[in-house]
């Protein structure tokens, strides 16, 4: 609600559904000219609030998660995600890790979470997790990704992703490389990021949409691909979800952290 | 319905077909001879999949299920040997069926409709597509450019702006018929779908497409 108010009297929303396709690109950029900021930075202060407020059946605040460097660190763990976490001896990414905590910790319920984990502006359904994952990454700004991939299961992990970015399936014999393993390429008048040559876009994840007047964040991203390529809808922080995250980050290693951006 | 269950039974017998030379690769995906990923890299994606749509119906989880060429596309990272090249283009043909009355060009403009409409095959929690309401698209212009005054064109495939200059002889309908039917029936691993195999289109808006492709008087093949 917070940032809602904010947006309004900014006259941000409401703008979004009016770019045409066409002019699409050009007008991302005037958009970005004419705000310092991205609208998301709402979200990143929604999450601040979020992550040090008490919550979930056991009333705690998510203080005392481990995100990789320690419980409570939040400044650069996302440069460094996805991991290996010996607690529960499994790589996550930053969503798969936050909803750990959230069970563990706060003893919330993993379907409510799953269930709320994206949100819908035009139905009015809120996400906290969009807000928190936003707040957290934030702190990695400036910050480049780095991952070691120094533990077998990190490295299994990255392996296991560009099987997963190669593997063909589904009613349109789609796999995440038809679309993402080339320079240049668009799907109408979208331009398609190429994972084997680019340092920017993943970097540039979570990102304030646009078009969908919300913060998107990169699970939300492997559900949508998906779902475009005519699979089922894929689990959130499911290991195929982390595996392709893990994969996709490492090859955008030395691109620099500025989250949330702004895209179409 | 019936015609996705023949297609299901072609599919497991033509792999089965190919036992003898190709048994190591039927046996498993792994075992494919200087494939870019190892057996275990494969075996541990093929369990990632397992584990990570548990939300779905089994119905749902079909559509993960990869059929033989899907198999050697992804252990070869799209660029399979000459012989496995081969061995899908082969497998490909024989699951193209013909239309009983031949193959024929059906209405241009209907053709324009179904080859913007990216409509179709979508499932799970938000609403999903129903082919009851409105047909499954072809989403050509997705990938390609088809008439030069629609610029919203993708670039996945080649410009197919000015096709119909190849003229409609039985060569030319067949091929074109063919492509959009199964178009990894010419080209092993293509990134075009295979929209007859997977009943997306039907023979007749096949045949509408196709009029869109090759009619003198589509908009494809004016200047
Ligand atoms: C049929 C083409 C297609 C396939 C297949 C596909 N994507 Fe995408 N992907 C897109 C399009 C189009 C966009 C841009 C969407 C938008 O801007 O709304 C996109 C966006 C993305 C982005 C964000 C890029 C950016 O510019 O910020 C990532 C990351 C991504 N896809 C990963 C994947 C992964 C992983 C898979 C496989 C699971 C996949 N995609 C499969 C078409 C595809
Ligand atoms: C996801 C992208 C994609 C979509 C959607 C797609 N194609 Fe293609 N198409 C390709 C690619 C890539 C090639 C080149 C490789 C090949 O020949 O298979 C191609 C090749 C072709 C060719 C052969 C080119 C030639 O010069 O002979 C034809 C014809 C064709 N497509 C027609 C269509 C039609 C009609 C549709 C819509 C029903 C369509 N395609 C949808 C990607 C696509």
């Amino acid at each position: 609600m917070k940032q809602l108010t904010k947006l309004l009297l900014m006259g941000v929303i409401g703008t979004g559904l009016s770019f045409s396709a066409l002019a699409e690109e050009a007008s991302v950029k005037d958009y970005r000219a004419m705000l310092e900021d991205s609208p998301g930075d709402f979200w990143v202060d929604d999450g601040k609030d979020l992550f040090y407020a008490k919550a979930g059946p056991k009333n705690v605040s998510l203080e005392k998660c481990d995100l990789g460097k320690g419980s409570g660190v939040v400044e650069g763990v996302y440069a460094e995600l996805p991991k290996y976490f010996a607690d529960i001896n499994q790589v996550m990414d930053l969503e798969a890790r936050l909803m750990h905590c959230m069970i563990t910790l706060q003893g919330k319920n993993k379907d409510s979470i799953i269930k709320n984990a994206f949100s819908n502006p035009k139905k009015g359904k809120d996400s906290e997790m969009e807000k928190i994952v936003a707040f957290v990454a934030a702190q990695s700004n400036g910050q480049k990704f780095q991952l070691s991939l120094a533990h077998p299961k990190e490295m299994e992990s990255y392996k296991t992703g560009e099987a997963l970015f190669w593997r063909r399936s589904g009613t349109m014999d789609f796999s995440c490389a038809t679309c993402h393993a080339a320079d240049g390429k668009r799907i109408r008048l979208q331009t398609l990021y190429n994972a084997y040559n680019d340092k920017e876009t993943i970097p540039s994840w979570p990102t304030y949409r646009v078009s969908k007047s919300t913060v998107r964040t990169m699970q939300n991203r492997m559900w949508d691909c998906h779902w475009q390529m005519r699979l089922p809808d894929v689990d959130f922080g499911s290991k195929a979800t982390v595996d392709l995250i893990t994969f996709m980050t490492k090859q955008s290693e030395g691109g620099v952290i500025q989250v949330p951006s702004i895209k179409r | 319905m019936k015609k996705s269950i023949i297609n299901f039974i072609r599919y497991s017998t033509l792999s089965l077909a190919g036992v003898g030379a190709l048994t190591s690769v039927n046996a498993h995906a792994g075992e494919f001879k200087g494939a870019n990923f190892d057996s275990q890299t494969l075996q541990s994606a093929e369990q990632a999949v397992k584990e990570s749509w548990t939300r779905s119906t089994p119905e749902e989880r079909k559509r993960l299920v990869q059929d033989y060429s899907m198999k050697v596309c992804t252990a070869y990272k799209d660029k399979p040997t000459e012989a496995l090249a081969k061995r899908i283009k082969e497998l490909n043909r024989a699951l193209i069926e013909y239309p009983k009355e031949g193959i024929k060009l059906g209405d241009w403009k209907q053709g324009e409709d179904l080859a913007k409409s990216g409509y179709g095959m979508r499932i799970g929690t938000i609403k999903p597509d129903n082919p009851k309401k409105k047909p499954n698209g072809g989403n050509c212009y997705a990938c390609h450019a088809l008439s030069p005054s629609e610029p919203a064109a993708g670039n996945l495939g080649p410009k197919l702006t000015g096709y119909g200059k190849r003229g409609t002889n039985d060569a030319m309908m067949k091929y074109t018929y063919e492509k959009i039917y199964n178009a990894h029936a010419f080209y092993a691993c293509s990134g075009m779908p295979r929209f007859g195999v997977h009943n997306v289109l039907s023979s007749k808006q096949i045949a509408d497409i196709m009029a869109f492709l090759m009619d003198p008087k589509s908009p494809v093949n004016q200047k």
